[in-house]
């Protein structure tokens, strides 16, 4: 972006130079558009529009720009596959990483953000969708371990034949229905749903959250190394990256902890999914808040691995960790590992430059790359 | 024609061979079609010739997948010896006795020279360099290439015309005594001006002493070697600065001969450009040669403004680049793109990501194009491409995406948005 464009902006809109949001909702959810200067977008409630668009300061500086979402095309001429993006996520009842997640895989199984995203989303959804059913044959293996009578089968249920571990489960079911005060078809009904639910959990096994922290960790690792070796190549941008993954890296796996737990007492899960859904729900999705926007700043390391300019373009795209995340966890978080207060540099990125070859249609192809990497 | 690329022949080919007009041509169509790895067998062959001759204008025209696929090109003394000439190595034929340019035929015979007289070393400056590869870093080029450099610029200075100068180089003798003059003082200052452009490519901006201070120290050994040196600092900063500097050096020198050496080196960088206008044959390639023409002819305009003498060959130059370049976008955009495009809706997913892979290439290629004029030129072409590929009536939703898509990579979302919602109503 020019720097007359970053001054167009300036004199348009409202920049909030200490953007210090106290819950996830305020901080908005990561938004995978692929124009450069949607850079780090993020989408939120908003307090006069239906919905916010939260976007890092283009000059590389502190702060953040806050608008309508319905004006990001005064901010920037965005991609079709920006627009449509656009488009779907007005349309979204609330906005969750889970929501924004699912719309980018349908906007991009559309193909407007090119063939590998078209395919990345695909392969999402049937790795999502294998991810279910996986749950919910683990939860069902957990009822069957919970409600069966000790010494009543020698057989462990997941080493059993199918079609007698599909008795035992039907059997575990039907006793369980009385203490749910409800019939056998709604038990099997809410498994069917805890299993949506968990699927990103996972049920005695990891998932998607645990590969995501461990992406995160290996992240960590590399960026700490970097700044080891390089102090002088944005060393400082590096130690803030890293003090700001240990923090999620350690709240995500002490939510993921407890997520992982609900299923080990099978009837009070399924007391608290028939009672209050949504309060479950939200418990659950506590470490996918967490991590949200940073498969981003992953996949772009992964892209130009052990670079000064990765590590200036990442710093921008660090999300801020809300004091409502301190709220969540059950053990207490070394604070001397909280990010830094802010960053000094102003990075101007140039979005287009002759002189170096730099064009927006590569930078847009680079960010369909990225996006095929975290659907 | 892929998969059949004569990589024994290739083995023949040494500086005797002589290599041209449709001979050359036609091997460097096979090498352009050739595959990757086939590229790379034939380029290992071309770096381990002991004599590369003309086996090098073979790959020429491959030089922009080359910067793509980033082989490591093993270094040897000869070749490490002469990487800060690099700008003024022209072929045999293309040299004429006083030019401000080296012949390619007299590296070798140089070199050997070079080698003999560092005698035992010789061997440990040839297991340094077979350390080090073409592309890396220059500064760890310049590292190694520091005192084999300067022990050179001794060596070369006092050197005798070596015998069987004449038969391995195809030069006379007093020829040999000019080159390697000249040679030997570009040398000397070869660290000094690398270190530069080190800093440079950091972007640390040159110091105008420094450069100064390089000239200066040049200018002793003649205009010749003066002239040279403008030349090829010229083309390795690719600053204006740089030819602001010489311009003020040489007009502080009482020797006329002296003060002409400005006006010979960007004469020296003009006819460099007229005589290897686009070489690259791929299209990545081709945007390189326009983005180094387009900076040296930013700069040469601006030095222009203060000698107007020189104004009409730099703008017919500057003319004659710019209808190559409108030239060879047409073309590429027809064969490269538009026609191709009509193996869209039968093509999979490869089809595709090949034609956006081109079309990005040939908007990098227009972008850097407008730079040397014809904007309006590259906009009609970018319309006309853009309605070739229109999605017709019966094609199928990928199909039409994927066109639109192609709009969107050569015209912008707005262009693409609206013949998605031509298609729509």
């Amino acid at each position: 972006m020019s720097k007359s464009q970053i001054a167009a902006i300036r004199q348009e809109f409202h920049l909030v130079t200490r953007f210090v949001p106290t819950t996830f909702l305020e901080r908005g959810v990561a938004t995978p558009f692929t124009t450069p200067q949607l850079a780090g977008a993020r989408a939120r409630p908003g307090e006069r529009s239906s919905l916010e668009v939260i976007v890092p300061n283009p000059s590389g500086g502190q702060g953040v720009y806050i608008l309508p979402w319905g004006s990001i095309d005064s901010l920037c001429n965005p991609t079709l596959h920006d627009r449509r993006l656009n488009e779907a996520v007005l349309l979204l009842r609330g906005v969750t990483p889970e929501a924004i997640r699912h719309t980018a895989r349908d906007v991009a199984a559309e193909g407007l953000a090119g063939r590998g995203a078209q395919a990345a989303a695909r392969r999402a959804r049937e790795a999502e969708s294998r991810a279910c059913l996986q749950a919910n044959f683990d939860l069902l293996l957990e009822v069957v371990r919970q409600v069966e009578l000790e010494g009543e089968n020698p057989v462990p249920p997941e080493q059993d034949s199918p079609a007698a571990l599909e008795w035992r489960a039907k059997r575990a079911v039907a006793r369980l229905a009385p203490r749910l005060k409800c019939l056998p078809e709604t038990v099997v009904l809410m498994l069917e749903q805890l299993a949506a639910c968990f699927g990103s959990i996972g049920v005695g096994r990891s998932a998607r959250i645990s590969i995501a922290v461990a992406r995160l960790v290996r992240l960590r690792r590399e960026v700490a190394e970097f700044a080891e070796q390089k102090p002088d190549d944005n060393g400082a941008e590096a130690r803030l990256i890293v003090s700001t993954a240990d923090l999620t890296i350690q709240m995500a796996k002490a939510t993921l902890a407890d997520a992982q737990e609900l299923p080990r007492d099978i009837v009070r899960l399924l007391q608290r999914w028939a009672a209050d859904p949504d309060g479950l729900l939200r418990l659950v999705a506590r470490s996918d808040w967490l991590l949200d926007g940073w498969d981003r700043i992953c996949a772009l390391w992964e892209l130009a691995p052990a670079l000064g300019r990765t590590i200036a373009e990442l710093v921008v795209l660090v999300p801020v960790v809300p004091r409502e995340a301190y709220e969540w966890i059950s053990q207490p978080v070394r604070i001397a590992s909280q990010m830094p207060a802010h960053r000094g540099k102003t990075i101007v990125q140039q979005f287009e430059d002759w002189r170096t070859g730099e064009t927006v249609c590569d930078l847009i192809a680079r960010n369909e790359l990225l996006l095929e990497k975290i659907l | 024609m892929r998969g059949i690329l004569p990589e024994k022949a290739m083995t023949g080919i040494a500086a005797s061979t002589p290599l041209h007009g449709p001979a050359l041509r036609a091997l460097q169509r096979v090498l352009v079609a050739a595959q990757d790895e086939r590229i790379l067998r034939v380029l290992a062959i071309v770096d381990n010739l002991a004599d590369r001759g003309e086996a090098d204008k073979l790959i020429a025209p491959l030089r922009g997948r080359l910067a793509e696929l980033r082989p490591r090109r093993t270094l040897n003394l000869s070749r490490l010896l002469f990487i800060p000439l690099e700008p003024l190595i022209v072929g045999g034929a293309d040299w004429r006795a006083g030019a401000s340019s080296i012949p390619r035929t007299a590296l070798s015979p140089l070199a050997q020279q070079v080698t003999h007289e560092l005698g035992a070393r010789a061997e440990a400056i040839s297991a340094a360099s077979a350390q080090l590869a073409r592309n890396d870093d220059l500064e760890r080029i310049v590292e190694t290439g520091e005192d084999l450099w300067l022990r050179a610029a001794k060596i070369l200075a006092a050197a005798p015309v070596p015998p069987g100068w004449t038969t391995a180089s195809g030069l006379q003798a007093r020829d040999h005594t000019a080159l390697a003059g000249s040679t030997a003082a570009l040398l000397a200052q070869a660290p000094s001006l690398l270190r530069v452009v080190v800093r440079a490519r950091a972007g640390i901006a040159p110091e105008p002493a420094a450069l100064s201070a390089i000239l200066a120290s040049v200018a002793p050994a003649g205009s010749l070697p003066l002239t040279m040196m403008i030349a090829m600092a010229m083309e390795w900063l690719r600053s204006e600065l740089l030819i602001r500097v010489a311009d003020e050096f040489v007009a502080r020198q009482d020797d006329p001969t002296l003060r002409a050496t400005a006006d010979r080196a960007v004469d020296f960088v003009l006819d460099g450009i007229e005589r290897s206008l686009l070489p690259s044959l791929d299209v990545a390639g081709a945007t390189r040669d326009v983005r180094r023409i387009a900076i040296t002819l930013k700069n040469l305009d601006l030095w222009s403004e203060r000698h107007a003498s020189k104004r009409g060959r730099i703008e017919q130059v500057h003319r004659g680049v710019d209808a190559v370049c409108r030239e060879r976008f047409a073309s590429e955009l027809e064969a490269r793109l538009i026609e191709p495009s009509a193996g869209i809706a039968a093509g999979g997913d490869d089809t595709m990501i090949a034609l956006e892979a081109t079309a990005r290439d040939l908007r990098r290629f227009e972008t850097t194009a407008r730079q040397i004029g014809s904007a309006e030129h590259y906009d009609r072409q970018l319309q006309r491409a853009a309605e070739a590929l229109r999605p017709s009536a019966g094609e199928d939703t990928l199909a039409c995406i994927g066109r639109i898509r192609l709009v969107e990579i050569l015209r912008g979302p707005d262009a693409a948005m609206a013949m998605l919602k031509a298609r729509a109503t």
